[in-house]
């Protein structure tokens, strides 16, 4: 008990970190409003806009104010389009999650099988063509696979249209292009997750026993590995903020990704702030839960 | 700390490396040769324009011009001395930028690992904030927060990173902590600065080599990103990042102007992978995967 609540006010803590750190990283340069206004602006509208967005107060009573909007709810509000960034993200968040969730469910179902056959035939010739694979994935950044993928398959062979996500046609090349670097990841976790257990005892056990090799491999080994595995892909979630912001960038997709490039360009603190807590968020509370179930599951990690 | 790098028995191992290692090592080598030798080796101005000579395509391809061996851009900028100079410009962010990050996270991880207690744990909590904030995120603030020159992006790549360092030199510096020779050295009266520099560091440099060398191929990728997204180094400069971003308006008629950039990215990111991980083999460092 005492180990969760430790972890867990820690994982609060640190939260509490990045989105402090934010704030005071846009606070640092100065006036947010004098990036962005337009020249000519009257000193009545620039007082306005300075009340609107609570700019005229002192950084401590903004920061005291912006901390209890984020427990209320109200994660302030977009510098141009004065919507709230809640409203503005959510309006968004679509077009990323299919993306996201079709990239992640075509890595899952082509990578964990690859790395189990990977782990078991380690010597044969389809092995070394998924490593190769996986080598890939990791190493080509993948607005440069998109790239190459635009030049392939739309201006060479004219089969799929490149920028939007209107029709299904419209998300083979981003999904693709998405799933290929989080494919890296699952084969090389999952073989080695595979090799970890095909080495213990209680599977020479199983092999003694005359089981077929199919029970030993998803009876025995698979159940085990996939502890491991699922951990790891919890993590590999919330790294992906990256791949989404460039794939998003080269297919010209209106989601998260490009909301905080564009809010980075113009300057828009409030969307950045709010993205970059939210991923922080996710990627804190990603780590808690694995960090918490190995405990529940492994009482030597509570121990220590 | 650098007999390391002289040390016989890599060398050794190098003559014993499979041909796609040795191939990634000399195509290492000859970038970073052109790199340095830039000034001489371009043909052109990177950034001298000739209207007559726009968008030629490279050497093989019709309308090709002779001079221009890779070609020109849409404003008849010669792509190969662009591209040199891009190299030379990505791979001086990367290395600098690696320093940065090697020596802050080095640093702190000596620190925590050899103090312990109240400051170890602060030192941690940082490294769980830098991890919550993914590094793209970081610099697409930061950028647009201080604007985009040379010393902002150096910085902004500079500081991803570090926690990497700081993890694992804590955790080899715990490890060695109560080895004898350590205990030696404090015994006969050697202060903390001298143990840590001169008896610790030494022993624990081989995983801080091979995360750098890994560090520069992040890097390289952070800094052709943002660049490809527009908030790196800003035109007319020639980085391959920019070049590949706004080669993309021409990929469909032209698409040299943007594969090429992509092409050096891709091999220079590569073969910083490659060389990280023939290292990592070679001093039978065993890291943490992410």
């Amino acid at each position: 008990m005492r180990f969760v609540i430790i972890r867990t006010l820690r994982a609060f803590l640190t939260i509490w970190g990045v989105i402090t750190l934010t704030f005071i990283a846009t606070r640092i340069a100065g006036n947010p409003i004098d990036n962005f206004a337009p020249e000519g602006l009257s000193n009545e509208e620039y007082n306005y806009l300075m009340e609107y967005f609570g700019l005229n107060e002192s950084y401590f009573v903004q920061y005291v104010s912006y901390f209890k909007g984020i427990i209320e709810g109200n994660f302030g509000f977009s510098y141009f389009s004065f919507q709230p960034v809640t409203e503005v993200f959510f309006s968004k968040l679509p077009n990323t999650l299919a993306l996201f969730g079709y990239a992640f469910l075509v890595s899952l179902i082509i990578g964990i099988p690859l790395g189990i056959y990977a782990a078991i035939y380690r010597n044969s010739i389809l092995t070394t063509f998924i490593m190769a694979l996986a080598f890939t994935g990791y190493a080509i950044p993948n607005y440069i696979l998109a790239i190459f993928a635009i030049l392939l398959f739309s201006f060479t062979l004219h089969l799929l249209p490149t920028v939007g996500l209107e029709t299904p046609y419209h998300y083979i090349m981003p999904v693709g292009c998405l799933a290929m670097s989080m494919l890296a990841g699952k084969i090389r976790y999952s073989r080695s997750a595979m090799l970890d257990v095909l080495n213990e005892d209680y599977i020479r056990t199983a092999r003694s026993k005359g089981l077929s090799e199919r029970i030993v491999i998803f009876k025995h080994a698979f159940r085990n590995a996939s502890m491991p595995i699922v951990s790891i892909l919890g993590l590999q979630i919330a790294g992906f903020i990256a791949a989404v912001v460039l794939v998003e960038a080269v297919f010209a997709i209106d989601g998260i990704g490009n909301l905080i490039v564009k809010a980075a360009i113009f300057s828009n603190y409030p969307i950045l702030q709010y993205g970059v807590m939210l991923w922080g968020s996710i990627v804190v509370l990603a780590t808690l839960l694995v960090d918490l179930t190995y405990a529940l599951l492994d009482p030597r990690i509570r121990v220590n | 700390m650098f007999s390391i790098l002289n040390n016989s028995e890599l060398v050794k191992k190098f003559k014993k490396s499979d041909l796609i290692i040795k191939g990634g090592l000399f195509l290492l080598f000859f970038l970073i040769l052109v790199a340095i030798f830039a000034p001489i080796l371009a043909p052109y101005d990177p950034n001298s324009t000739s209207l007559l000579a726009r968008l030629r395509p490279p050497l093989g391809f019709e309308k090709f011009k002779v001079g221009f061996l890779l070609g020109t851009d849409e404003l008849g900028r010669d792509m190969l001395s662009r591209l040199i100079y891009g190299l030379r410009f990505t791979l001086f962010i990367a290395l600098v930028g690696s320093l940065i990050s090697m020596t802050i996270g080095t640093l702190i991880g000596v620190i925590s690992g050899y103090v312990g207690g109240i400051i170890d744990n602060i030192f941690m909590m940082l490294v769980d904030i830098q991890i919550a904030f993914p590094g793209t995120l970081m610099a697409l603030l930061l950028i647009s927060v201080f604007g985009s020159s040379i010393t902002i992006l150096i910085f902004v790549v500079g500081i991803s990173g570090w926690e990497n360092y700081a993890r694992v030199v804590r955790g080899q510096v715990i490890q060695i902590k109560n080895e004898p020779y350590v205990s030696a050295a404090q015994v006969a009266g050697a202060k903390p600065r001298r143990i840590i520099l001169l008896h610790m560091l030494p022993n624990i440099a081989s995983p801080i080599i091979v995360l750098y060398t890994f560090g520069i191929s992040n890097i390289i990728l952070l800094e052709s990103s943002l660049s490809f997204l527009g908030l790196g180094i800003q035109p007319p400069t020639a980085t391959l990042g920019s070049m590949t971003g706004l080669g993309r308006d021409f990929l469909s008629s032209y698409p040299h102007i943007c594969v090429l950039p992509a092409i050096v990215i891709l091999l220079i990111a590569l073969v910083f992978l490659l060389l990280g991980d023939w290292l990592r083999d070679s001093l039978d460092v065993r890291l943490q995967r992410k």
